[in-house]
């Protein structure tokens, strides 16, 4: 099935999908006149298996080509990087109430803190992991999450 | 009574006096004429049947004129030079159900002494019964445009479709009614005005069930009281936005772009009227929300004519967005 892409204003690559109907009424030429924004002078029709099927990085893809039969859509790493620490960010918000709590209760007994604080500096310190800045690709990237500290992956 | 035989009667002018006629004459006994033969020295014997006058005459060229009625048990001969004939005013018919291929008998005026005619454009099957002609005209128009006041019925060779006519004069409004009888008498059931409306009525022919009118809107009365305009589905599309967001299913009107993570537009190839209209959808499988007008970025994007944009959210959180596994949208307008 054939899909339209194109590169948006923020470097993006934004895929269009007909419908099944659509494209008995239409040629995928004639929808991509209709569907692409004004203002987006290139786009490419490309078969379905050019779109990545893991959309872990969805935000991250970058089109290579467009304009051109033989466009592709790659991964950009450095966009996937951060897309990643975004994820470790929104993983460990709950984690950070829940030690926070944790915390409290504990100050108000007088209790040992530090396994409490260390958790938390953890947490802090989890989007800066160096693994992150060392990975070649998004297998290595998907790999940089500390189940003991985040919880299960976004990616598993 | 005396009877006189003689082999031979021959009358005959004297020589010397040739413009005396021959004749002969048969009387009874008190002198009447029973028979006179007079032999016309122009040619012509005239023979007087009880009178001396010619009421039959004979010419030399063995024509016979005779003045009164002549009645005979049979005539003979092709009659062609008979003048004056009585027009008749019956014939006999007789039932015959095999000829294919008959032309029904038609005058060129509504009465008098006409010829009778046939057109090889209206046949009759008199074995199936079917009468064909190019067109049916039911009116009184002087001609079969379809500007006359009539239903015209018939095949068009312009476009080989057939066409059924609510013709009308002098530019006046036509229609169409279609009566169907049932238990309130013969009742409208059908409608088409000179508007374009298309109107269906209950049997009581007066309570209106649906109507296509020519503003483009579909009323129907389904438990409304009237016949009230119903709003389609303009545009759906159902797809997974898990994997590579393959659009499973759509109206033919509708595609959808995937921007990004849970940030999707849907677009219509054929742009809507305005952007008075109204959608709605759901995102499930896990806890997601779809939010109408907001871009992954957070602003806004107003529905277009051709478009919106939306996003699926997490429930828990504004700022997830996700890609859920069954996203389903229809537009109502």
């Amino acid at each position: 099935m054939k899909k339209i892409i194109y590169t948006q204003e923020n470097g993006v690559i934004a895929v269009v999908h007909p419908s099944d109907q659509s494209l008995l009424e239409m040629t995928i030429e004639e929808i991509a006149q209709r569907v692409v924004p004004v203002g987006i002078s290139t786009y490419s029709i490309v078969e379905h298996t050019t779109i990545p099927a893991d959309r872990s990085f969805r935000n991250a893809w970058t089109g290579v080509g467009i304009g051109t039969a033989g466009a592709t859509i790659i991964e950009d790493l450095a966009k996937a990087k951060e897309l990643h620490k975004a994820k470790i960010r929104e993983a460990r918000a709950d984690k950070f109430t829940a030690l926070d709590i944790e915390y409290q209760r504990a100050t108000e007994t007088s209790a040992d803190t530090s396994a409490i604080v260390a958790k938390k500096q953890a947490l802090r310190d989890a989007p800066d992991a160096s693994g992150i800045a060392a990975a070649t690709n998004t297998t290595e990237l998907k790999a940089q999450w500390d189940t003991s500290i985040l919880g299960s992956s976004p990616y598993s | 009574m005396s009877t006189l035989r003689i082999n031979n009667i021959e009358a005959k002018s004297v020589p010397a006096s040739p413009t005396l006629d021959e004749k002969i004459k048969l009387t009874n006994s008190s002198g009447d004429v029973l028979v006179h033969i007079d032999g016309k020295t122009s040619g012509i014997t005239t023979i007087g049947i009880n009178t001396t006058d010619g009421n039959i005459k004979f010419d030399e060229n063995s024509n016979i004129v005779v003045t009164g009625i002549v009645t005979a048990t049979a005539f003979h001969g092709d009659g062609s030079n008979l003048t004056n004939l009585p027009t008749a005013t019956n014939i006999t018919v007789a039932d015959e159900s095999t000829d294919t291929t008959c032309f029904p008998l038609y005058a060129t005026a509504a009465s008098g002494n006409l010829a009778p005619k046939t057109g090889s454009n209206l046949t009759f099957n008199s074995s199936s019964g079917n009468l064909r002609t190019g067109s049916l005209f039911l009116g009184q128009g002087s001609n079969e445009s379809k500007t006359q006041d009539g239903l015209i019925m018939e095949r068009n060779s312009g476009d080989g479709e057939c066409h059924i006519t609510a013709g009308r004069s002098g530019g006046n409004y036509g229609g169409l009614k279609f009566f169907v009888a049932g238990a309130s008498g013969v009742t409208i059931r059908h409608r088409i005005p000179y508007n374009s409306d298309i109107q269906w009525f209950a049997p009581d022919g007066t309570t209106e069930i649906a109507r296509l009118d020519s503003n483009r809107n579909f009323r129907f009365n389904s438990g409304y009281g009237t016949a009230n305009t119903a709003y389609g589905v303009r545009a759906w599309i159902a797809f997974k936005a898990a994997g590579n967001a393959n659009v499973t299913r759509g109206s033919g009107n509708a595609t959808m772009t995937d921007h990004g993570t849970g940030d999707f537009t849907m677009n219509f190839l054929t742009a809507m009227p305005d952007t008075g209209y109204s959608m709605v959808g759901s995102a499930g499988y896990n806890s997601g929300q779809i939010v109408l007008g907001l871009t992954a970025a957070g602003t806004s994007s107003s529905p277009t004519t051709t478009g919106f944009r939306f996003t699926v959210r997490a429930n828990y959180s504004n700022s997830t967005l996700m890609d859920e596994e069954y996203i389903n949208l229809i537009v109502v307008r």
